[in-house]
């Protein structure tokens, strides 16, 4: 699921519904048609979204989040890229391994924070384990796709050339599964925010934003609340655009350097 | 006992004078750490608005200890659960909080002794505006929000039954504090019941308050402080540190002109200081004692019994054997304070438990 | 353009380890698999068993297996356990129903047409970076806190997989076909039915396979937050009593519910499309 940076030509046309959508809001805010609690007057909207740029705590807690998010993603990335390799290089690992990963893979990820607040308390190391799970799985079953799908051919071409398992791993295997990888840790990326926003939003303890969302609204700020719903959105569209633009770019020179040495 | 055991308890006694400052329980070593909990409010880091909060401040604890034991205090913003799991997990020794949730730890095996009175947290309950309702009785039919297995629920369960109704006679929504007042803003709901965060939904306009527990002396509202049995078995001189440090801030609190002082560390919260302001109008002295009196031990139990009956707890327990009052009693004597609060009796409908 | 989910759904993808089975030459005999595939989960068993014969945690957080198994017959014979799922599932069904008609328009509609494509096409891709879990509060203000709200959070996290792969299946429908369509000179009605709905049917039911698991995975949290039924609700209560062995329960009856969904949209799957990858 990688592709290259396309040039696109922006095509205007796209900003006419939101644009359509805005004036109607501040429309019905005008006439007073609408709830204000929801609909929020634009100039207090615009009020509300200032003020909380200018929130240090609100910076505070994006950056609390992403720090977690961060810690978390790696953390499941790596384990379950590690596993994803295991199961998808060996049938008896597979034969092993599968069914309880499948079972596992079943559970809603937010049931599991009863018994995680439990083992660990309500805090941060609760929510770094659950945004781990979030991001283990997509990892996990996205490489081991990419091992199984491994051309034989490539296999072949290894035993011809006499490679141990090791050297047939890192130079034929990896690089052969590396697309289906790397489209796993972006899927991880996208789990591990909403597994983050969840944690803290149902948690709630300590410092991010989920925890400042879930303040907001005990407070009755919607206009808070609603620029926090916005700033989430933003950063995981650019999180997952910056991952993607990564793995673009490094993608040719990974696949070169594990040909290389 | 003979020489060498002497010397030996002799430096031991001074180690244990330094960790603990006061009479030497011979050999007890002091704990690495106290780990103390509470109930918070704010955005982020939390603080608290009780005794706890006041010790934690002026650093109470840390003087009874003469400095030579950390202490740390965390306050969690969801009371119950969060508290119960903690103190599971082994990660808090002592902890103020109300009476329902430490009964349904207690209930399902936490080792936990009472051993203070945490003060007495005042309930509202209010009435969005443009619903007619002017008393408890005018609930009937009414769709009530408030959060199941707290003291707010056995609040209004006392208050229903004084009024003829029962919980059958209105719709209980269990709801979060958060979409408690969602449901209010936007008529979902016709009424609440809550403490002191309420007031703020009455300024804005949402809610009349139709019925407060200021200034009355109810079996509603208890919380109290608790440790872990294995805490107070293994260090009890530090326990009795932690008592009289509570005492003291509970008394310090009650002193009319450390009022603005106490508002002050209250408010950090971020709960409004007016609202804090108006919660506590009565005296302090009152909302905060620490005595375990004969209406605090009968506000237990009836929570208990209540905790039964509405299927909180498998079965119900001893309430005399949970409390231990031997470290307020001993504080308060310690501190010349015994005759500072006036023990309250329980009204004749609870004195028959 | 909206970014198409490719043919083979790598957001879910099949069952792992199933490539394997159908490459594997020498494949076990079909109970030595299920041997192989019981280690772990006996292992689990045993280490559990062992860390609470040590006291290792107290017992209110591990209850022992005993104690969980005890929990679970207890309420699978006061039908408490059924009940609260036949909530559960209820608001799912009615949800994905709603959701998947919505997005099958939308996504027929914005997959034939260009033009509308240009104009919705940007704003649902960024409505589409949000979780849903951060519409809830949002949710409750419009629709209140009944009912009405988890049908709309359902439908709302099943709409997203179903337009999407609605519009790539319309998409991808093979020019080839269309020229047919056009010898032929098929009415639209008669073009909808015979070319492109069958053609998009596999994405279709790929993008029903996710929207399900969506569905039920925001279900859980709706009724853990906002619910005085269901099993969510049934599993954040428990653990507000303190009695973890009945959360225990309530995770492993989530488990098998899920299981037993994706187990059913896999045979969908596999019946409406033999020939697609994903099988």
């Amino acid at each position: 699921m990688i592709r290259p940076l396309a040039r696109r030509r922006i095509d205007v046309r796209g900003i006419v519904v939101p644009l359509v959508l805005a004036a109607l809001w501040v429309v019905a805010s005008v006439t007073g048609h609408w709830d204000p609690h929801l609909l929020v007057p634009p100039a207090q909207l615009a009020r509300g979204f200032i003020a909380t740029l200018h929130n240090a705590d609100f910076w505070i807690a994006a950056g609390s989040s992403l720090l977690r998010l961060l810690t978390g993603w790696l953390a499941g990335s790596v384990a379950g890229v590690a596993l994803g390799l295991v199961v998808g290089c060996s049938a008896l690992a597979e034969q092993i391994g599968a069914p309880s990963l499948n079972a596992v893979r079943q559970v809603a990820l937010f049931a599991w924070i009863p018994l995680l607040t439990a083992w660990f308390g309500d805090g941060n190391t609760a929510e770094v384990i659950l945004i781990a799970l979030a991001a283990f799985f997509p990892a996990a079953l996205n490489t081991e796709t990419g091992c199984r799908n491994a051309p034989i051919a490539l296999r072949e071409v290894g035993r011809v050339l006499e490679f141990g398992p090791r050297e047939i791993l890192r130079r034929i295997i990896i690089p052969a599964a590396m697309p289906s990888i790397a489209s796993g840790l972006q899927i991880a990326l996208t789990s591990a925010w909403i597994g983050t926003i969840g944690a803290e939003y149902l948690i709630d303890q300590g410092n991010g934003l989920g925890v400042f969302l879930s303040s907001a609204r005990m407070d009755n700020r919607m206009d808070v609340v609603l620029f926090c719903i916005v700033a989430l959105g933003f950063i995981g569209f650019a999180l997952s655009t910056a991952l993607r633009l990564a793995f673009a770019a490094g993608t040719p020179a990974m696949a070169l350097a594990a040909v290389d040495d | 006992m003979n020489h060498h055991f002497t010397r030996r308890a002799s430096l031991a006694a001074i180690g244990a004078l330094v960790a603990t400052g006061t009479r030497a329980f011979a050999a007890e070593a002091a704990p690495p750490v106290i780990r103390i909990g509470g109930v918070g409010y704010g955005y982020g880091k939390q603080f608290g608005q009780n005794a706890i909060a006041v010790a934690e401040a002026q650093r109470l604890v840390e003087a009874e200890t003469k400095g030579a034991v950390r202490v740390e205090y965390q306050f969690f913003d969801h009371t119950g659960p969060a508290i119960n799991e903690a103190i599971a997990a082994g990660q808090l020794d002592f902890a103020s909080y109300g009476a329902l949730p430490q009964i349904i730890g207690k209930a399902n095996g936490l080792p936990t002794r009472i051993i203070a009175n945490g003060g007495v947290s005042n309930i509202y309950v209010g009435v969005r505006s443009g619903v007619k309702a002017n008393t408890i009785a005018d609930l009937k039919g009414l769709r009530v929000t408030l959060q199941r297995g707290t003291i707010l629920h056995q609040a209004l369960d006392r208050l229903l039954a004084e009024a003829g109704l029962s919980e059958k006679d209105i719709q209980l929504y269990d709801l979060p504090t958060a979409d408690q007042l969602t449901a209010l803003t936007n008529g979902d709901a016709d009424a609440s019941v809550g403490v002191a965060s309420i007031l703020t939904l009455r300024d804005q306009g949402i809610v009349r308050i139709i019925y407060s527990t200021v200034g009355k002396t109810t079996p509603d509202g208890i919380n109290a402080v608790a440790v872990t049995e294995d805490f107070s078995n293994k260090y009890p001189a530090a326990t009795g540190a932690v008592v009289r440090a509570i005492v003291k801030a509970a008394n310090w609190t009650a002193q009319p002109q450390n009022r603005n002082g106490v508002l002050d560390i209250w408010a950090k919260s971020g709960t409004p200081r007016k609202v804090l302001a108006e919660d506590l109008a009565g005296p302090l002295k009152d909302t905060s004692i620490p005595l375990i009196d004969e209406l605090f031990v009968a506000g237990l139990k009836v929570s208990v019994d209540f905790s039964a009956r509405n299927k909180l707890i498998r079965q119900p327990f001893d309430v005399d054997a949970w409390i231990d009052r031997r470290y307020v009693d001993s504080a308060l004597r310690d501190l010349n304070l015994v005759s500072y609060w006036q023990p309250r009796h329980a009204p004749p409908s609870l004195a028959k438990q | 353009m909206i970014r198409a989910i490719p043919f083979v759904d790598i957001a879910n993808p099949p069952e792992l380890g199933r490539h394997a089975r159908q490459r594997s030459q020498a494949a076990p005999t079909r109970w030595l698999a299920v041997a192989l595939g019981a280690i772990v989960p006996l292992s689990v068993l045993a280490v559990w068993s062992l860390a609470v014969a040590l006291h290792a945690m107290r017992p209110q957080i591990l209850p022992s297996p005993l104690a969980v198994w005890a929990a679970g017959v207890d309420m699978l014979r006061s039908g408490d356990l059924a009940s609260a799922l036949e909530v559960s599932l209820g608001r799912v069904a009615l949800g994905l129903a709603l959701g998947s008609a919505f997005g099958l328009v939308a996504g027929a509609a914005l997959g034939r047409s260009r033009t509308l494509d240009a104009y919705f096409g940007p704003i649902l891709r960024a409505i589409c970076q949000i979780p849903t879990i951060a519409w809830l509060p949002v949710f409750m203000l419009i629709f209140g806190i009944g009912e009405e709200l988890k049908i709309a959070i359902i439908a709302k996290a099943a709409f997203l997989p179903i337009l999407l792969n609605t519009f790539a299946g319309v998409r991808t429908a093979s020019a080839r076909y269309h020229e047919v369509a056009n010898v032929l000179e098929f009415s639209p009605l008669q073009r909808l039915r015979f070319v492109t709905i069958p053609s998009a049917l596999p994405m279709i039911v790929s993008g029903l396979r996710l929207a399900l698991s969506n569905a039920w995975h925001v279900l859980i949290v709706v009724e853990m937050l906002a619910s005085a039924s269901g099993i969510g609700h049934v599993m954040a209560w428990s653990r507000t009593l303190f009695q973890l062995d009945v959360v225990f329960v309530t995770v492993v009856a989530i488990g098998v519910t899920g299981w037993l969904m994706d187990f059913a949209m896999r045979a969908a799957e596999r019946r409406f499309s033999p020939w697609s990858a994903s099988a």
